[in-house]
């Protein structure tokens, strides 16, 4: 930069004196000698042009060009990443579409199978509760029949005993009271 | 509770009259009293608990005229008197009497039988059980039909059965509970 700054700063001095030199020869335009001091001044113009964009503006367009050059980068390489997994899941749904109705036969199998299996065990339960039933019935079918048994039992001795009770001193005998009497003794005397 | 009571006065009486050897008094005694005692309008007197100690005192003064008593069993009423225990005089008895039976050597006996004994069954039954309990028997005969043959002897609380009423409960229990009875 700095040989650029110098000749920026000479083509800068140089500059006024050519303008001059260019005006003062203005007026003598049909000698011929105008030409060279007009055609150097323009490419003192040209270099200061030259330098003045290359020092200011030639910096922000290199510093754009490279940020749109990154910014271009990254978008292909994300397009390029998203392509990627785009692929990878095409694939894999593939793989699943060509897999699907084995996959589809396997959850049929799976639903048959609990499907038997929850069936055995409601028919099992329905079976325990049907003999717990049925055991429970003849239970109390059972007890049921003891308790008239017994009930009949007890009238019939109640019966029985009341029976005897009034028959008893109409067919009891002296010989009889006297026979109770000898075996009360016998008992007791044991 | 009022059967101990009892049983300590009567235990109390039983040592004044062994000492002084008047225990067939004291009992005759206490059986006047017991028997007077159980009237109901005499029980209720006994048994009020408004009456003022004077009032007690000369209930049993009373009593202890018209029965004529000792002056022995006289104090020991006014004893029970002055202790509110007039109302006890009906066990006093029977816990005297029994203690009195012990010391004798004797028990009593309640003979019951659907119809009259003669003496002679009652004699063997009497001593059947004083051989049995080794002790003279007083016993006394009643008369339930409802027993419809055989006897019972109650002897001090021991109740033996042998009533064709028992039996024959014993009879229709077997047919109760589904036993052979043949």
């Amino acid at each position: 930069m700095i040989p650029g700054r110098r000749l920026f700063l000479a083509l800068l001095l140089l500059q006024p004196a050519l303008a001059a030199a260019s005006e003062a020869s203005g007026h003598g335009e049909h000698s011929g000698m105008a030409t060279p001091l007009k055609l150097a001044l323009m490419f003192v113009n040209l270099g200061l042009f030259v330098l003045l964009m290359r020092s200011v503006a030639l910096p922000g367009i290199r510093r754009w060009v490279s940020e749109r050059r990154e910014m271009v980068v990254d978008a292909l390489e994300k397009a390029a990443r998203a392509k990627r997994e785009a692929e990878k899941l095409q694939a894999e749904w593939k793989q699943r579409l060509a897999n699907l109705d084995a996959e589809l036969e396997q959850l049929r199998n799976q639903a048959r199978a609990a499907i038997a299996a929850e069936r055995e065990e409601i028919l099992r339960s329905a079976r325990t509760l049907a003999d717990t039933i049925a055991r429970d019935a003849q239970r109390a079918a059972e007890q049921e029949l003891r308790n008239a048994r017994d009930l009949l039992r007890a009238e019939l001795a109640r019966n029985a005993y009341e029976l005897a009770s009034k028959q008893a001193p109409q067919h009891l005998t002296s010989a009889d009271q006297r026979r109770f009497l000898d075996e009360f003794i016998q008992q007791v005397s044991k | 509770m009022t059967g101990s009571i009892a049983r300590r006065y009567a235990k109390a009486m039983f040592a004044v009259a062994r000492d002084s050897g008047t225990l067939e008094q004291a009992a005759g005694d206490l059986e006047r009293l017991a028997a007077i005692a159980a009237a109901p309008q005499v029980a209720a007197a006994l048994a009020n608990p408004l009456l003022s100690e004077t009032q007690r005192r000369d209930l049993a003064s009373a009593i202890s005229d018209d029965l004529a008593l000792r002056p022995e069993t006289r104090t020991f009423v006014c004893v029970l008197a002055d202790h509110q225990r007039l109302d006890q005089l009906g066990g006093i008895a029977d816990h005297f009497r029994r203690l009195l039976d012990r010391h004798l050597g004797q028990v009593r006996a309640t003979i019951g039988s659907s119809a009259a004994l003669d003496s002679a069954d009652v004699e063997r039954i009497v001593a059947v059980f004083a051989a049995k309990t080794g002790k003279r028997v007083l016993a006394e005969t009643r008369v339930d039909p409802d027993m419809l043959g055989g006897v019972i002897v109650d002897i001090e609380g021991k109740v033996y059965d042998g009533s064709l009423r028992n039996q024959l409960r014993g009879l229709a229990d077997s047919i109760a509970r589904g036993r052979s009875y043949l």
